[in-house]
């Protein structure tokens, strides 16, 4: 059967803390690959995604309910009108645009360019070029004009309406993409071929305060090696040698060997030396040990 | 102006969304679910291959738990999860899994006795115990040391989707399809629910809640070439970057899947290669061994994909009118287990 | 990709369109020609037809691979999924599209088909129902292999409702339980988590909208994009449920 790489997954997503919140607006919860919840990191394993959709849903869905269970909803009701009356203006300050872009075609060349320039070899160049074009696009999706009147269905208002929002979202991809001057997992830029875990153990963090702005507000979220059960090694794929080292991971395997010894010597069992390792929570049940055959509950 | 109260709202119906539906409404809030399309339409139904879980009943899957299944998302994230984050998903899989089978998702099941299988190219055979017949059974999947991955057939989404949204009704969840996120209302850094448009009527409502989850799955339609369905537009994600006030995390961490069949993208699930199937050039060479001796076929999504477009570079694609193109050989595997295990394959 | 000849056609595509929530319009065909490519299938199609003819065309897509059962839809008089229907299988160039009958209309080729399925699985209790308490953290209950995979066969509905819209009874019954959710049914029956017996089976389906309105015309069967064996299934439940009335 005749095959070729294509996009399938979203590792990145609402970034949320450990129980699923956002970290930044409060009541506000994801779970699934909407989220950046972060399991996968830069690349996810396979069979790993409808794995974390239930699991996330078990978990973040917990601490949601707990969310609900213990706040109200104590808001001024012309907050909310506000909120609507905003959307409903949109919509026909849509409606009402004299006639102007083809949202079908801005939408074909954002698609075109997210393959051509932000896939699976990137490099700065075209990553560069594909931020300015997508830019572009968003200015010219806010003149796109719709031929149907109509509020109700109406797939062409639902354009118009969405793909400036996927505009946001692709130039968050290709701008996030250009400022990662390493490799990592899935990103792999041909113009920085090591993974760098020296400067680029982190997150990127994107926000748009600005809704006139065309590039969002980009910050970085470290990642602290010290903290890790598993510290930074070689993947095991292609030549070794090709990741830029970071002093803590050394300092960090040497701590974790050191307990993992001290720990067995003293006949701990794995959930013991894990917790020494790497203490984490789980609601309910979660945190039990599970069954196996042959090994009962170790 | 239509206001509708409730306490728990979560937008997006698919897997993640209705589970964590269940949750809530089963802890006696008033959840509402909103849903771009009726929700066992929902893209988790298109995950065929499988669910990652340390069950370890399997032959091959026999000396498997969490540890590994940690050191295995650990590895394939290339470092960039949050380790305990991963900790948390390893220790609750399995769970999952056994929570879904007793919601009635089907999961193929150990058959005790000897089996062909086919290991890089070679036929073996492998025996299972007395002791294992009748509990879940599992598959390799590419970058992971045990076989792990419990499926249903090549129709794993789909049962757990259905699963889920029969016990979402069971248990009176208000599942509401065709509404579409518009903005999120939001004061003083706290969410309060969102403004939804009747996809049928256009009419705008606002759904008030407590607590506001948003399980609107990726953002692959941003590209042209995608496995995704038609609905994965990110609309979940857009709503939250233009609160202005809340975050995305590394949206330039994007998935390419290796083996979407050409021209249309549609996947031909990576059960193709865990059961055994290979990837060959234009010559019929089996190329992949060369780039990763060690894990072959089945080394990492990523780093398939990239050998893949690389060996393409240098020639060795199969021309065709839709660009160059390898072959995904599963001839191997023999008809009966393609008619069965990988049935929409064909 | 059996194709290659038809591609450069002049296809004809003769599409019903009808809002009903605008009072004042009727339903009529609309023609649209559009170019053949190769392998087109009716889903690629329509989606050309609306982003360069007509906006404002609506359909229902999402998995486009046959998967999700969104696409039902009546093509030159059979009901299919649009997204598994290749254009080159029309000879004569000429296709014309209907929205299903027996759901309710939206707009266009566009049907509630979740709605119906909703009430179906309502009706059916389409869930596990069991008084055992699993233990989520020991080991699984098992399950004869050759159970689960029987299970699974008829788990592969896709609620398309394609066996729906080929079912005289469905038509001339609005309340007849149709062939996915008989179907339904016996999934259950087979599953060894459910705990309900043929006399509970018989309290939600011994009745003429349920087991005993089929006529046994097999359309079901013959349109089932999944090609579930309804027939089959559909008279094994009559016959067990026959003996509790």
């Amino acid at each position: 059967m005749p095959v070729r790489p294509a996009q399938h997954y979203s590792m990145g997503g609402i970034r949320t803390n450990k129980t699923g919140e956002s970290q930044k607006l409060k009541g506000l919860f994801s779970c699934g690959e909407a989220a950046c919840w972060d399991m996968h990191g830069f690349n996810r394993l396979g069979g790993n995604s409808v794995s974390e959709a239930v699991v996330s849903g078990m978990i973040v869905g917990r601490y949601f309910t707990d969310y609900c269970l213990s706040h109200d909803t104590n808001i001024d009701t012309s907050i909310i009108h506000d909120a609507i009356t905003k959307q409903a203006d949109y919509i026909d300050e849509i409606l009402n645009r004299p006639e102007g872009e083809d949202i079908f075609e801005i939408k074909k060349r954002m698609q075109e360019i997210m393959d051509e320039k932000v896939g699976i070899f990137r490099n700065g160049d075209d990553l560069q070029s594909a931020v300015d074009e997508l830019q572009e696009l968003l200015t010219r999706s806010k003149k796109a004009s719709v031929k149907s009147k109509i509020k109700s269905g109406n797939p062409e208002l639902e354009e118009a309406y969405r793909v400036p929002k996927m505009l946001k979202l692709a130039i968050c991809v290709a701008h996030g993409a250009n400022q990662r001057t390493e490799s990592r997992g899935a990103h792999y830029r041909e113009d920085y071929l090591k993974r760098d875990d020296a400067n680029w153990l982190k997150r990127t963090l994107t926000a748009w305060p600005d809704e006139n702005a065309t590039l969002p507000e980009v910050s970085y979220e470290e990642i602290d090696i010290m903290t890790m059960e598993l510290p930074p090694a070689f993947r095991g794929y292609g030549a070794k040698g090709m990741t830029i080292e970071h002093e803590d991971s050394a300092k960090r395997q040497k701590e974790v060997d050191e307990i993992k010894k001290r720990l067995e010597k003293e006949g701990k069992d794995r959930f013991e030396i894990q917790d020494a390792l790497m203490p984490y929570d789980l609601p309910l049940n979660y945190k039990d040990k599970n069954e196996r055959i042959g090994v009962g509950h170790e | 102006m239509k206001i509708v109260y409730s306490d728990a709202l979560v937008i997006g119906g698919g897997l993640a969304g209705l589970r964590a539906g269940v949750v809530a409404q089963s802890s006696g809030l008033n959840c509402i679910v909103l849903s771009l399309v009726p929700v066992k339409r929902s893209h988790s139904a298109a995950a065929q291959g499988g669910m990652q879980a340390s069950v370890g009943n399997a032959k091959m899957s026999q000396g498997d738990n969490e540890d590994l299944h940690f050191m295995d998302t650990v590895k394939g994230s290339d470092w960039g999860c949050d380790q305990e984050v991963a900790r948390m998903f390893v220790n609750t899989a399995p769970k999952a899994i056994r929570e879904l089978a007793n919601w009635g998702v089907p999961w193929t099941r150990v058959r005790k006795g000897s089996h062909e299988i086919v290991l890089d190219t070679k036929k073996s055979t492998i025996t299972e115990s007395d002791e294992a017949h009748g509990l879940i059974t599992s598959r390799d999947f590419g970058g992971t040391k045990k076989w792990r991955t419990c499926y249903t057939a090549d129709a794993t989404g789909h049962t757990m989707l259905f699963a889920c949204a029969n016990e979402a009704i069971k248990h009176d969840v208000d599942v509401r399809d065709r509404k579409e996120v518009l903005s999120l209302i939001h004061k003083d850094e706290r969410c309060y629910g969102a403004v939804v448009r009747d996809l049928i009527t256009g009419e705008l409502e606002a759904y008030v809640a407590k607590g506001t989850c948003i399980s609107t799955g990726g953002y692959g339609r941003l590209y042209k070439t995608t496995t995704n369905a038609v609905i994965c537009e990110g609309t979940g994600q857009a709503a939250v970057l233009e609160t202005g006030v809340a975050t995305l995390g590394n949206m330039e961490a994007v998935q390419f899947h290796p083996t979407p069949i050409v021209p249309s993208g549609i996947l031909l699930t990576e059960g193709c290669r865990g059961d055994g199937g290979v990837l060959r050039d234009i010559d019929g060479y089996r190329f992949m061994p060369d780039y990763e001796p060690e894990k072959k076929d089945l080394a990492s999504r990523d780093v398939v994909s990239r050998r893949m477009m690389e060996h393409i570079r240098k020639g060795k694609g199969v021309p065709s009118p839709f660009g160059d193109h390898l072959w995904l050989d599963i001839s191997i595997l023999g008809i009966e287990h393609v008619s069965k295990n990988l049935r929409d394959v064909q | 990709m059996s194709n290659n000849k038809t591609e450069g056609r002049a296809l004809t595509f003769s599409i019903l369109k009808y809002n009903p929530l605008n009072k004042d319009e009727k339903a009529t065909f609309v023609e649209y020609q559009v170019t053949e490519t190769i392998g087109m299938t009716v889903f690629i199609a329509l989606n050309i037809i609306r982003e360069t003819k007509d906006a404002d065309l609506s359909f229902d897509f999402v998995c486009r691979a046959g998967i999700c059962g969104s696409c039902g839809m009546v093509i030159n008089g059979k009901p299919l999924l649009a997204c598994r229907t290749l254009t080159a299988d029309y000879p004569d160039g000429h296709i014309q599209l209907m929205p299903m009958p027996a759901f309710e209309l939206i707009r266009d080729l566009s049907v509630n088909t979740g709605k119906w399925m909703d009430n179906m699985s309502q009706r059916v209790e389409s869930w596990i129902h069991t008084n055992e308490e699993h233990d989520i953290t020991a080991l699984e209950r098992p399950v004869d292999p050759d159970i689960a995979d029987e299970t699974f066969e008829l788990d592969r509905c896709i609620e398309c409702g394609l066996c729906v819209s080929s079912c005289a009874t469905a038509l001339m019954r609005p309340d007849f339980v149709g062939p996915a959710g008989l179907n339904r049914v016996a999934r259950f029956q087979i599953d060894p988590h459910d705990n309900r017996t043929d006399a509970d089976y018989y309290e939600l389906i011994g009745d003429d909208d349920g087991i005993f309105g089929c006529m046994s015309l097999m359309a079901c069967e013959d349109h089932c994009p999944k090609e579930l064996p309804l027939q089959e299934k559909i008279a094994y439940l009559r016959r067990k449920l026959v003996g509790q009335r």
